[in-house]
């Protein structure tokens, strides 16, 4: 069973793996769909090359935080068989750290002005990171 | 070559073919495990962006898939290097401690055996010889074994367990200087006789024998400091159930290696120094007992050491994994 002190000790996470974790969130993905999905959440401000996602999901797979689905074709792709990826309870939790953690970041520069005359729904901290 | 926006269906083909040879830079292992993803995702990628941009769009994809390629492969391969030596180093300290675990029992039997058959007597050079040798080479062989302890599994939390790996083999390291010195005075004195019966009031003398009661304290009391960092590693390790097995073993370990600073000449309390046989038997069980469970615990915990595969996360990655069909 994980602890709070485990959960901290894997944060601050990289702009490619929360974004992962992001985008498995909403359900399971094959690698290209976590791609897109990172495209799309961003606004296209971060993309996320073949390596850098399969490194970001071997370690996330090493720390218990994503896991495989299962191998099936994607309709809305191609007739190819394609591995998905899951969020476990755990990558849950950690991702949920990682946005809190982000979340009281953002508040401390509301706190100091930084973030003043941007309204709701314009490309904000979070959208821009990596 | 289009440049408008058709699909370019030679040119994805082409960007499949040289993604799938440039993955020959990644490791083996790596590319077992996810060279077939990482071309499928490249080669969708490109069909993608020949239908929306032609051409073009395919061949922007190249620069930053090249950068991501290179990073990746030097990540790979420097990770692999590291973990592997990592792993080769945790193996061969669970041997080296497996060896001291069994030198330790086998020299001594060997000792009290040829005494028994009156080969040797107390004083013979050559048994105490053995005894200097294998007592130091038994601490430099545990210390080695508890840096692969440490390597292998965390002991949380991270900060108390690596003040307990510290006092732990700072205590071995003192028990080394000291049994190797005082082996190396033994020695010296075996051939010339004993210092304190040969040199005077000179200064040479008296720093020599300076030396010689530092290696004699740190020879002892290396157990203290072996015992209290051994022992909270041990509690640690029990408490979080750190290694698959052995958690109690290493506890147990400590405590007694503690108490051998007790047990020994110079902590001995003068009750038991004083009493004759009866001190003597207590004195000379305890020391059996550390002994006799110090160097099973040593031949267990090697043995895990040497058995256990790659980290958990590591075997993750690297493990063959079936093709996508």
């Amino acid at each position: 069973m994980d602890t709070p002190g485990e959960i901290d000790g894997l944060l601050p996470l990289t702009p490619a793996v929360f974004h992962i974790l992001l985008a498995l969130a909403g359900g399971e993905r094959h690698g290209y769909g976590i791609m897109q999905e990172v495209v799309a959440s961003t606004r296209g401000q971060m993309r996320i090359g073949a390596g850098t996602l399969y490194r970001s999901i071997k370690q996330l797979i090493a720390s218990r935080m994503i896991e495989e689905s299962d191998e099936r074709p994607d309709p809305a792709l191609d007739d190819e068989r394609r591995r998905y990826y899951r969020l476990t309870d755990f990558g849950r939790r950690v991702a949920q750290a990682e946005a809190e953690r982000l979340e009281r970041l953002v508040s401390e520069a509301r706190a100091r002005r930084l973030l003043e005359g941007h309204a709701e729904g314009r490309p904000g901290v979070l959208g821009g990171l990596g | 070559m289009s440049g408008g926006r058709e699909a370019a269906p030679w040119l994805v083909g082409l960007s499949d073919r040289l993604y799938r040879a440039l993955l020959l830079a990644c490791p083996p292992a790596f590319r077992k495990a996810y060279g077939a993803e990482m071309a499928q995702v490249f080669r969708t990628s490109c069909r993608e962006a020949g239908r929306a941009s032609g051409a073009a769009g395919v061949l922007r994809l190249w620069a930053p898939a090249l950068r991501d390629l290179a990073v990746t492969a030097l990540t790979e391969c420097v990770q692999g290097g590291a973990n592997m030596s990592k792993s080769r180093m945790i193996r061969w300290s669970g041997l080296l401690a497996l060896i001291g675990g069994t030198l330790w029992p086998v020299t001594f039997v060997l000792i009290i055996g040829l005494e028994a058959v009156g080969a040797v007597t107390r004083t013979s050079t050559a048994p105490n010889l053995a005894q200097s040798i294998a007592y130091p080479a038994g601490w430099l062989f545990f210390a080695i074994g508890l840096v692969g302890l440490q390597a292998r599994w965390t002991i949380r939390p991270r900060w108390l367990g690596w003040i307990a790996f510290a006092a732990a083999l700072a205590g071995m390291l003192m028990l080394l200087v000291g049994g190797t010195g005082m082996g190396y005075v033994w020695y010296s004195n075996a051939a010339a006789g004993p210092m304190h019966q040969l040199c005077g009031a000179t200064d040479d003398c008296q720093r020599t024998q300076m030396v010689e009661y530092a290696l004699y304290v740190s020879g002892f009391a290396g157990y203290l400091v072996l015992g209290a960092g051994m022992a909270l590693y041990g509690l640690l390790a029990t408490v979080t159930r750190a290694l698959p097995r052995g958690n109690r073993l290493l506890l147990v370990m400590g405590i007694l290696a503690g108490t051998q600073y007790w047990l020994t000449d110079m902590g001995a309390p003068s009750i038991l120094r004083n009493t004759g046989t009866p001190g003597v038997i207590v004195l000379a069980s305890g020391t059996l007992l550390f002994t006799v469970v110090w160097s099973v615990g040593w031949i267990v915990l090697g043995r895990m050491l040497w058995a256990q595969p790659a980290e958990p996360g590591e075997a993750a990655g690297t493990q063959a994994r079936p093709a996508l069909s």
